[in-house]
């Protein structure tokens, strides 16, 4: 994958629109490119008038669409964690697991985990695209996926520096006493599991924190529209990312009307951050326009 | 003679047995609380304390058993705090 576009913004700027456009202009050009919508409330499929379909499949040339289903990633998750607990626990009648697993998998925090576990999955598996187009879902959902790697990282930090304690002090006690200590596994002296699984989280977080970062593969575009409510939120998503060193590449407003008093009023810093604007259109968008569109918006900012 | 030093060896030996286990007694201890907590945070959406992303726990919980033990094994003695004081004066 030589580079990922996230589209961010407030829920209904366009952000399907403009990562179609982007999808098929450079599909368009030659260029393999992989369209996917992390947001539950997909709309790929509408925007393309197929039908939905499960899984990744191309529809054009050099264009593959996924919407990505969030359960099945769970269910794939959760199946995984179920087959390492039945090897491991002794006493499985103690837990009624498929129960436990229902409840859990609707927990919070789980689909923002299932977005970036669909993320791997892609990022590993579809190596040959050039270019990954990420269609999100409104703000705050984006906001937290964006953040898990940052968060988790800090928690795998605390975790691993309790975890290495613990291992000192069984060391110390199984170098006085030897094995078994006090009926319970905790002296076995060898590769500790729960240290090796924090060590693998680790590895998988900072791999997404060092994709979020690269600013030469990973481009963000903030959509808004010449509306206040749009602008404020898009101001709030460009200093909630800031809080994670994420910076936006582009600022498109989408809709412009040519009497939008309020793009004067638009005072997120347009010397810092490039800005573009696309003209509001009555008319039914197709695929001739949306390569339009794109070969506006994207003039000048990303080379392709 | 040789029979003195051999049971001056044995008592010493004994004291230095009685003094490790005293010495690893306190760690233990100090290794039950770590344990437990650890369990307790890795599980924490069920206590109610700050609590780190559940797929984290989840990640975890396969290789868990001993740190669940002991969580049951100290969140049976919760009620018996006079013995848990108890133990831990050497009474």
């Amino acid at each position: 994958m030589k580079e990922i576009f996230f589209f961010l913004g407030k829920g209904g700027v366009g952000k399907s629109t403009l990562s179609a456009s982007l999808s098929i202009f450079l599909s368009n050009k030659g260029l393999k490119t992989l369209w996917i919508s992390i947001d539950p409330a997909h709309n790929i499929c509408d925007i393309l008038k197929i039908k939905p379909f499960k899984g990744l499949k191309e529809v054009d040339q050099n264009l593959w669409i996924e919407e990505i289903d969030i359960d099945f990633y769970l269910k794939k998750y959760l199946r995984d964690i179920k087959r390492k607990i039945y090897e491991n626990y002794k006493y499985l009648n103690i837990f009624n697991l498929d129960k436990m697993f229902d409840i859990i998998r609707l927990s919070p925090g789980m689909e923002e985990f299932a977005c970036l576990y669909a993320l791997k999955d892609i990022l590993n598996n579809q190596k040959d695209k050039d270019f990954l187009v990420i269609d999100t879902p409104p703000t705050a959902l984006t906001l937290r996926i964006l953040g898990l790697p940052f968060i988790t990282k800090r928690w795998i930090k605390e975790l691993k520096s309790w975890r290495e304690k613990i291992i000192d002090r069984r060391k110390m006690v199984t170098h006085v006493k030897g094995c078994p200590l006090s009926g319970v596994k905790s002296c076995i002296t060898g590769e500790d599991k729960v240290l090796t699984e924090l060590i693998h989280q680790q590895e998988q977080m900072d791999s997404f924190v060092d994709i979020f970062l690269n600013k030469d593969t990973t481009h963000y575009i903030l959509v808004i529209n010449p509306d206040e409510l749009s602008i404020l939120e898009g101001k709030r998503i460009i200093e909630s990312l800031k809080n994670f060193n994420i910076t936006i590449d582009l600022i498109v407003l989408n809709k412009k009307l040519e009497d939008s008093s309020l793009i004067n009023e638009l005072s997120i810093s347009k010397d810092k951050i490039k800005y573009k604007e696309v003209s509001f259109s009555k008319d039914a968008i197709d695929r001739e326009k949306l390569i339009d569109i794109a070969s506006k918006w994207t003039k000048n900012v990303f080379k392709f | 003679m040789k029979k003195i030093l051999g049971n001056l060896k044995n008592a010493f030996s004994l004291f230095a047995q009685g003094f490790k286990q005293a010495s690893v007694e306190h760690i233990e201890r100090e290794l039950s609380e770590m344990e437990n907590g650890f369990c307790l945070i890795i599980m924490s959406s069920l206590t109610g304390i700050c609590a780190p992303p559940p797929f984290i726990g989840l990640s975890l919980l396969p290789y868990l058993e001993p740190e669940i033990e002991t969580m049951l094994k100290k969140s049976k003695n919760l009620d018996d705090k006079l013995a848990q004081w108890s133990d831990l004066v050497d009474l």
